[in-house]
């Protein structure tokens, strides 16, 4: 069956009643828990994952990608309107599209937010489709020396995301990489900084900290100087749509950002979270006005919303052309097959082209309906903001506190939480950057285990490493990053002594 | 005292003195899995939730409560309250292993009670189609004349599967470099080539057997695997190591006797539901009865062994 062949196949599949409403159950739900802070993909699809027994193996995972690809639009909807990131891909999304809300552009925001999840969404399912499993096979040449490098190189340009001076963001850096080594390490089951506490082996979850570094020290600072969420006077659509010149800017970074998340879902690791940061980092380099980033850059809404979109559709990747879940939420979407014992693997487009292809036509479906869905609610999410404040901040709080509690089944988590708010709400005083804490926590663990895979390959011979030309390179830019902008400044301070030869 | 007073406060009585011995359960029963939801574990529990609703009075309900390597899980039913309704399933690792390597409420097989062994997750030892080695003898043929350059991807350090492959390079006096990877990542790191040899359980692989881009050299079971019959056994081969992950049911110490009469028959005929078996077979682990002395046994057994191999290998805490 060619791609083409195989496309049309999947819509008959996907179109079919039974796999339409198991989409539009997906996204919706996936919006809901996305819109919600706390609950993520990841928890809706462990709630449900019992429930998937019923469908079939095809349903059940048409209906888990919506979820996994709704909360991407949903995400973003709290994150600008009240600066509480809806799930952890979306805590990039705080840092321009709250902003935005504060200039009264909220609905340019959630409509480029979602348009661009959209565009994401369509560009990653043709990837998927024509590209997917080829993609998968070079997938495969990365080792862990190749991740470990990758995380370094990861590591050392996205902590520059900000801008502000190197030693703060060192220090974000820092506090996020320690709290990574919290808890039992996942490849020896060496418990470490849990000063005897059991609870603690499972370690500081990326969700609490997450939601509290951003939302809970949001409310919290609010609450103490008596501010205001941002107003909004209209809620006509018209009024909310983004202008021509917000197009224009917005336009190419949704398709930087669509192609950057396709790649980086093809990564181990939380990929969605992973490539917000990345589109972010790469739009603030490529903007004509880098200093609009952080008060209100429309790219820096459009990008990363396209990314995590884009990762969705590329974390698929490895699932099904390797039956081996990358991400933790494709884990949940592996278990929804496997538990109707649908093994993914090398043979799955051949032997289930029903699954693949209808998966994949499916995905897009699913986005259509999610746009269908977001752009008309966009005036529905906005006025919510004409609640009465300290309802609505209290109602925001308590969904938090439920929503982190059920992933995981612990209070930990909820600890995790509060104490998180309180160390934002203290950062954001002292003018640091919380989302680079965020970015080494995820970051962080990984790169320690692929080191440690990367020293049990190598067993003390560093040629292992080095020889592989692709680890090389990652780590010679690594290298350069943190070199070259000294090395300009100097070469800078040594100019004037020639510039007058040349300009007598 | 009128007659129907006395019985009814002779009820009461009653009640308070043995509540459990009267009525077991009389609410529903939380039955901890210490891992995800979606992994083998969450399925064993959430079949066996399902198949055991017909033999008891009240639900069992699954509660996912991963993290620690299952050993969270496994401390909250340790420390719960031994009336039975709270219970957990119990991996070999979780309950051999892990108490060797860091400080738990739980050290010991008796410091809880093993109601009964269920089900059986049998290792595989596997290579790339295109490799070198045709056989399990080749491969350790080879590692014996290549010390140390013959490179194993396993699931974490500490796992069964890390340790029966120790218990292999001991016993073959061979050297072979362990990897370690989370979950099923060893696979991609198989076929990418960046290790030699890795272990899994059957679930994963088959696709890439039946794809012709993964062989299986050796099982480590009694008998030969059903679906890679061509792969000899490691005690064939001269190797007695036949330890695959087990899971078991397992209370909190204290639980009266007959309480845990009650689950013990319950689950046993859950083990043999039409439904129970048919998942079994969906994801090729093995039903694996035993009863729970026998299982207190073999966990005495794996505690020991496995405890001197984590100091040798360096894993135990100081």
């Amino acid at each position: 069956m060619s791609a083409l062949e195989g496309v049309l196949y999947g819509f008959t599949v996907a179109l079919a009643p039974a796999n339409l409403l198991a989409c539009f159950a997906g996204v919706l739900i996936g919006t809901v828990v996305g819109v919600l802070p706390g609950i993520g993909p990841i928890g809706a699809m462990a709630l449900l994952l019992p429930s998937t027994f019923a469908l079939t193996p095809t349903s059940a995972l048409i209906m888990f990608a919506g979820i996994y690809y709704g909360a991407m639009y949903g995400g973003s909807t709290s994150s600008i309107l009240v600066n509480v990131p809806g799930e952890a891909a979306s805590v990039v999304t705080c840092l321009d599209g709250y902003q935005m809300a504060r200039r009264g552009r909220a609905g340019a925001a959630l409509a480029v937010a979602a348009v661009g999840s959209f565009v994401a969404g369509t560009l990653g399912v043709l990837g998927l489709v024509v590209v997917g499993v080829g993609l998968a096979g070079a997938a495969l040449r990365f080792g862990p020396p190749e991740y470990c490098a990758l995380t370094v190189m990861g590591l050392v340009v996205l902590s520059r995301l900000s801008g502000g001076s190197l030693a703060r963001a060192g220090v974000m850096v820092a506090v996020g990489l320690a709290l990574g080594t919290v808890g039992m390490e996942p490849m020896s089951g060496v418990s470490r900084f849990t000063f005897g506490a059991v609870a603690l082996a499972q370690g500081i979850e990326l969700v609490p900290v997450a939601m509290g570094l951003f939302g809970i020290a949001e409310i919290l600072a609010l609450a103490e100087t008596r501010g205001t969420l941002p107003r909004v006077a209209s809620v006509r659509l018209r009024a909310l749509l983004p202008t021509r010149e917000e197009w224009r800017r917005a336009v190419p970074a949704m398709l930087r950002g669509s192609g950057l998340g396709f790649l980086v879902g093809l990564v181990p690791g939380p990929a969605a979270v992973l490539s917000t940061f990345l589109s972010y980092a790469v739009e603030r380099r490529l903007a004509r006005r880098p200093e609009e980033f952080g008060h209100g850059a429309i790219e820096g809404v459009a990008g990363p919303e396209a990314a995590n979109n884009g990762a969705t559709a590329g974390a698929l990747v490895p699932l099904l052309a390797l039956g081996v879940p990358f991400a933790p939420a494709t884990a949940l979407l592996l278990a929804a097959l496997v538990i109707h014992g649908v093994q993914p693997g090398p043979l799955l487009v051949s032997q289930h082209p029903e699954l693949f292809y209808g998966v994949a036509a499916s995905m897009w479906v699913g986005n259509a309906m999610l746009l269908i869905l977001n752009l008309p609610l966009i005036g529905l999410f906005v006025s919510l903001l004409r609640l009465p404040q300290h309802l609505l901040l209290a109602g925001i709080v308590l969904l938090a506190l439920v929503g982190t509690y059920s992933v995981n089944n612990s209070l930990l988590d909820l600890w995790v939480l509060v104490a998180m708010g309180v160390v934002g709400w203290g950062l954001r005083k002292l003018g640091f950057e919380p989302a680079l804490i965020v970015l080494a926590l995820v970051l962080g663990p990984m790169m320690e285990k692929t080191l440690r895979q990367t020293l049990f390959m190598a067993r003390g011979d560093p040629w292992v490493v080095l020889a592989r030309p692709l680890t090389l390179a990652m780590l010679l830019v690594a290298a350069a990053v943190v070199a070259l902008p000294p090395a300009l400044r100097a070469a800078r301070r040594l100019a004037p002594v020639h510039a007058p030869a040349r300009h007598p | 005292m009128p007659m129907p007073v006395a019985l009814l406060v002779g009820a009461l009585l009653l009640a308070t003195v043995s509540p459990v011995a009267l009525a077991f359960p009389d609410r529903p029963i939380t039955l901890v899995a210490p891992f995800p939801a979606g992994g083998a574990v969450d399925i064993v529990a959430r079949g066996l939730a399902d198949a055991v609703k017909k033999h008891l009075p009240r639900p069992v309900v699954v509660v996912n409560r991963p993290g620690g390597a299952g050993t969270i899980g496994m401390a909250e039913v340790v420390q719960a309250r031994p009336d039975g309704h709270t219970i957990g399933l119990g991996a070999v690792a979780v309950a051999a292993v892990q108490p060797h390597l860091t400080a738990l409420p739980y050290r010991t097989p008796d410091d809880y009670v093993p109601i009964m062994k269920l089900v059986t997750l049998p290792v595989v030892v596997f290579v790339r189609a295109d490799a070198p080695f045709r056989s399990a003898g080749d491969l350790l043929e080879h590692a014996r004349a290549h010390p140390g350059r013959v490179r194993v991807g396993v699931p974490g350090l500490g796992t069964i599967l890390h340790l029966d492959l120790e218990l292999l390079k001991q016993m073959a006096r061979v050297d072979m470099t362990v990897v370690p990877f989370e979950g099923p990542h060893q696979i991609p790191a198989l076929l990418g080539g960046h290790v030699d040899v890795a272990l899994a359980h059957p679930a994963p692989v088959l696709p890439h057997v039946r794809a012709g881009r993964i062989r299986v050299i050796g099982v480590f079971q009694e008998g030969r695997h059903p679906l890679f019959v061509d792969a000899p056994t490691f005690r064939e081969l001269g190797y007695d190591i036949t330890l695959g992950v087990y899971y078991f049911l397992v209370a909190p110490r204290g639980t009266p006797g007959s309480v845990v009469g009650v689950l013990h028959d319950a689950f046993r005929k859950a083990l043999a539901e039409p439904a129970f078996v048919e998942l079994a077979h969906t994801h090729r682990f093995d039903i694996d009865y035993r009863p729970g002395d026998e299982v207190r046994r073999e966990l005495w057994a794996s505690y020991e062994t496995l405890g001197r191999l984590v100091r040798q290998l360096g894993l135990a805490k100081p």
